[in-house]
């Protein structure tokens, strides 16, 4: 059931992702995807198998429904938040649609734990909350600095 | 999760890791530039990605296939490792636009490619970077790169055509 609900969850997150306008181009939102995705795994496994602070469920289901999470659910929510933080909307409807994305992220932890996937052993939703919110500004950074990048070099054409 | 421990001193694997570091960065800073920094940018992170996909997935959970370095926790010299593929994967992009290969050639090239990493592989395993278990074998590796690698032309592709297209 778990695997199922999250493979629902990150499809409709794939099917916003495609429709909403991201305002990066297809070398910047690959690189973003890889960065992200590498944070998420690094940030997911110190939490997980260095402190025990957020043990993840070990059986086969719950693993690839992790995975998912990992590959697809995160990565693409947060990407969305760095094109909302470079988007020219007001400062209000940014900030609106940043808590939805963290709320989006929070909700799908609850998820998590609501199918046994991890638990919170030393841990709470308000620092994953923190955590994401971290996270997506520092993704901001990331996305500022690499779409300012000099187009040094040659293009492959 | 029981902890494993395999070595406790800075021995080969650490070694290994960082000479493969510098030599690899040393040869991406003195190679003439080919791509400009978005796509360097996105063909250096691909192997590290790809790296960290395949190290965390299959050297996790549900099984086990293999550890890396030291213990069976995530550690800065885990992280560097997987920090290794990054010049791999710009070697690999890099000869590729080089050699103006072409499409009909481009399975051989990955399989050349895929025999190279599997070499990579191998001193890997024997210095004690990778720690084999539960059956796996360099050769389940094999197939793992030519999939890998078949991918990341698909993406050369994608950033060639439509790199510069925003969405």
């Amino acid at each position: 059931m778990s695997l199922f609900i999250l493979a629902l969850m990150a499809w409709v997150v794939m099917i916003v992702f495609g429709l909403v306008p991201k305002g990066f181009t297809l070398t910047e939102m690959v690189f973003l995807y890889f960065v992200i995705t590498i944070l998420t795994i690094s940030i997911f496994t110190i939490l997980d198998v260095n402190l025990r602070w957020v043990p993840i469920t070990r059986d086969v289901e719950g693993s690839f429904a992790v995975y998912i999470c990992r590959f697809i659910y995160i990565p693409l929510l947060v990407l969305m938040a760095a094109s909302v933080l470079r988007s020219h909307m007001k400062a209000k409807s940014r900030l609106a649609l940043i808590s939805i994305i963290i709320l989006l992220l929070c909700g799908s932890d609850r998820v998590y734990l609501q199918f046994d996937l991890l638990e919170y052993a030393h841990w709470n939703e308000w620092i994953s909350a923190l955590m994401y919110g971290s996270f997506i500004v520092i993704i901001g950074w990331i996305a500022r600095w690499f779409t300012g990048l000099g187009e040094g070099g040659r293009k492959i054409t | 999760m029981k902890e494993i421990r395999y070595d406790q001193q800075f021995s080969a694997n650490e070694w290994f890791i960082l000479s493969a570091f510098v030599i690899g960065a040393l040869l991406v800073i003195l190679v003439p530039r080919r791509f400009d920094l978005k796509t360097s940018g996105v063909f250096l992170m691909c192997g590290v990605f790809f790296g960290f996909f395949f190290d965390h997935t299959l050297s996790v959970f549900p099984v086990s296939f293999y550890r890396i370095n030291d213990t069976s926790e995530f550690e800065t010299m885990d992280f560097i490792s997987h920090v290794v593929y990054a010049p791999v994967s710009y070697f690999f992009f890099y000869l590729y636009d080089l050699f103006q290969i072409k499409i009909r050639n481009s399975l051989m090239y990955v399989l050349a490619w895929s025999f190279l990493s599997c070499g990579f592989e191998r001193i890997s395993e024997a210095v004690g970077v990778f720690h084999y278990e539960n059956g796996y074998k360099i050769l389940y590796s094999f197939e793992i790169y030519l999939i890998v690698q078949s991918l990341w032309l698909l993406l050369y592709w994608a950033i060639k055509l439509y790199g510069d297209r925003r969405f």
